[in-house]
């Protein structure tokens, strides 16, 4: 059977009160400051890598039952659709997604346009086909990336699983700041718990 | 210390509410025989809160490992379906506060409609016209899901003899990890390419309806709830919530608080994105994702286990810094390695250590605490402190990792670098915590 706290021995609670709306307002604020950290860090800018693996996506659920004009729509607002052609499979797909899977490679080029290697499975009677590679070439343009061809593979151009470089990478810098800030917060911490009464038990 | 004093041990997910009074139950009045609960009855009782358990594994899960699907159904960014699972997630939050409804209406009809709340919401979720109405959907059917996997440990603390309480408490948590193992073994027989999607995995969640349709009228009240209100049992009082911040508790609450909040958010980042980022950034197809979470999670379990035994041969302390090290060591090489053999081990030990160190954090969670303020710290320390990890860790991994526009546009990485804010939880449990073991809880809390 559970005891009731003994009311003589402990505060009142509403001594508990101003603590614990500073408390509260400690922690508000602690997950305004991550919201605006991550806001900051946020690059705000496409990458041609996400643009051109968003296309991919939206050319294989061309094929999807019930995302099928969706994908249509939002395909062609950033390459037509027509480039895709020889990417989707013959035969029917059966109301499911054109390819198995996807993946992205790191994008090469100077800025204005580049190549985005990719690798894909064509879903062909429920299995999957042979692997097809190539690249996916976009301009940057007034609205962003833009889709402009697909290609044969380039040369020492390949996705991750194929020994490339990721599409993105953080870089080690931050990794150390990432290690500065779990220091400090570590420090934080410790003075919070010391702040916040003797220890029990001792 | 009487067995009925000592702390439930067994991880209890977020929203769940512990605060419910001690198991003080009386023994039942032989003339009276709705108040007898015959083995049959609690063989049949269990039947049903396991499937509780199984569907709040099942649910969560369905989430993480279909997300490469959710999100081209969709087409949304990694950053939108990111932000999505705050309001979701939010629904174990709200849970909290229906499943203390049972303290006043009673604990059978809020189980009863829980089920229905969660498998209506469930269907719902299958006929998701957006990602907003997905979200919607979702966070309903969290809240009553929540609901109905608090009020039914209730129940079973209320109804189960004491011997038996902990083997029950234990088949609930052992069903919550075979949901996982469900949906990876469903993921594997190829589901997802049925002309229903990911969309059918939600259907299987109207399975309790049919379990409920059978049994509804066969699960009885509980005995303890019974006789509370015919006034044979004495309520105790029950402290304020606020009382796990006098002076004499705070420090440890604070410290227990925040030992919960960073393991909760990089957990609960990295199981949110796992299976995104081994198909869309390893190129792992839906088959492997499948054959790999349920090698994974079957041998990772074995982690509560080892880990139960490791703290009371070694000590609480011990046991969580080495499990620490091992979850953040390891996940960070899941979510770097090329090697898919590197790659399954990773995922085989990230689960035994990240998720496997369950019972230790949950000994934390309450050997610290008299017991009369034990279920209101516990409640704190869950439905405050670790929510954060299952609203924040996905949404900040889903911000930074979009592959479009995300600061760091690549979800390995982010999710490398949101491990190593764990680290001030081998700082705290290494200068902070006290050893519990071997010491009885009123010597701890004297």
């Amino acid at each position: 059977m559970t005891a009731p706290v003994a009311a003589g021995a402990l505060e009142d609670d509403a001594d508990l009160r101003r603590p614990f709306r500073i408390g509260v307002l400690a922690v508000a604020i602690g997950f305004v400051f991550l919201g605006a950290l991550v806001a900051a860090f946020g690059s705000g800018a496409e990458r041609p890598e996400g643009v051109a693996e968003r296309w991919l996506t939206d050319v294989g659920d061309t094929t999807r039952k019930g995302v099928r004009d969706r994908a249509e729509r939002e395909a062609e607002e950033v390459g037509p659709l027509s480039l895709a052609a020889d990417l989707l499979p013959r035969g029917d797909t059966d109301g499911r997604a054109a390819f198995i899977d996807l993946e992205v490679g790191k994008a090469t080029g100077d800025g204005e346009s580049v190549g985005v290697p990719f690798r894909l499975h064509q879903r062909i009677d429920g299995s999957a086909g042979p692997a097809i590679d190539g690249t996916v070439v976009l301009v940057d343009g007034e609205d962003g990336w833009a889709v402009t061809a697909i290609e044969p593979p380039v040369e020492g151009m390949a996705v991750p699983s194929e020994g490339g470089d990721p599409a993105a990478e953080a870089p080690i810098g931050l990794f150390v700041g990432t290690l500065l800030v779990v220091v400090l917060l570590t420090v934080v911490c410790s003075a919070i718990v010391r702040a916040s009464g003797d220890p029990h038990p001792s | 210390m009487t067995s009925t004093d000592e702390p439930t041990l067994v991880p209890i997910a977020a929203g769940v509410p512990t605060d419910f009074q001690g198991p003080s139950i009386a023994p039942p009045d032989d003339d009276d025989p709705s108040l007898q609960r015959p083995d049959s009855y609690l063989r049949l009782l269990l039947l049903l809160l396991v499937s509780a358990a199984f569907f709040e594994g099942y649910d969560s899960s369905i989430l993480a490992l279909l997300l490469p699907n959710i999100q081209s159904s969709f087409g949304v960014s990694e950053a939108t379906l990111g932000l999505t699972r705050i309001p979701i997630e939010l629904g174990l939050f709200v849970a909290f506060f229906v499943a203390r409804l049972s303290d006043r209406v009673g604990r059978r009809p809020m189980l009863l409609w829980s089920v229905v709340g969660y498998t209506v919401f469930t269907a719902l979720t299958a006929v998701s016209w957006d990602i907003w109405s997905f979200a919607f959907f979702q966070f309903a059917s969290r809240v009553f899901l929540g609901a109905e996997y608090a009020i039914g440990v209730t129940m079973i603390v209320e109804e189960f003899p004491a011997a038996r309480r902990a083997r029950a408490l234990g088949t609930l948590l052992t069903f919550a990890a075979l949901g996982t193992i469900a949906v990876g073994v469903l993921l594997g027989a190829g589901l997802q390419d049925t002309s229903l999607d990911w969309r059918a995995f939600y259907l299987i969640g109207l399975a309790p309806l049919l379990v409920l349709s059978l049994y509804r009228r066969r699960i009885k009240e509980t005995r303890r709830f019974l006789e509370l209100k015919a006034g044979r049992l004495a309520e105790a009082p029950k402290p304020s919530m606020l009382v796990p911040w006098r002076r004499r508790y705070r420090r440890n609450l604070v410290l227990v608080g925040m030992i919960h909040m960073f393991r909760s958010i990089p957990l609960f980042g990295s199981t949110a994105w796992w299976a995104f980022y081994a198909e869309r950034e390893r190129g792992f197809t839906a088959s492997k994702v499948a054959f790999y979470i349920i090698c994974a999670y079957g041998l990772g379990c074995v982690g509560y286990y080892v880990c139960g035994r490791a703290m009371e041969r070694f000590g609480r302390r011990p046991t969580a810094l080495v499990y620490g090290v091992g979850g953040i060591v390891f996940t960070i090489i899941l979510f770097q390695t090329t090697s898919e053999s590197l790659a399954f081990v990773s995922l085989l030990l990230g689960v035994f250590f990240s998720l496997g160190m369950g019972p230790v954090m949950s000994a934390f969670a309450t050997e610290l605490f008299p017991t009369e303020i034990r279920g209101q710290t516990a409640a704190w320390i869950r439905n405050v402190f670790e929510i954060a990890g299952y609203v924040f860790g996905p949404a900040v991994v889903g911000i930074l990792g979009d592959h479009e526009s995300g600061a760091i546009g690549n979800v390995g990485d982010t999710v490398s670098a949101m491990m190593l804010f764990s680290i001030p939880v081998l700082w705290l449990v290494w200068r902070y915590m006290p050893e519990t073991k071997g010491r009885e809880l009123e010597e701890i809390s004297a």
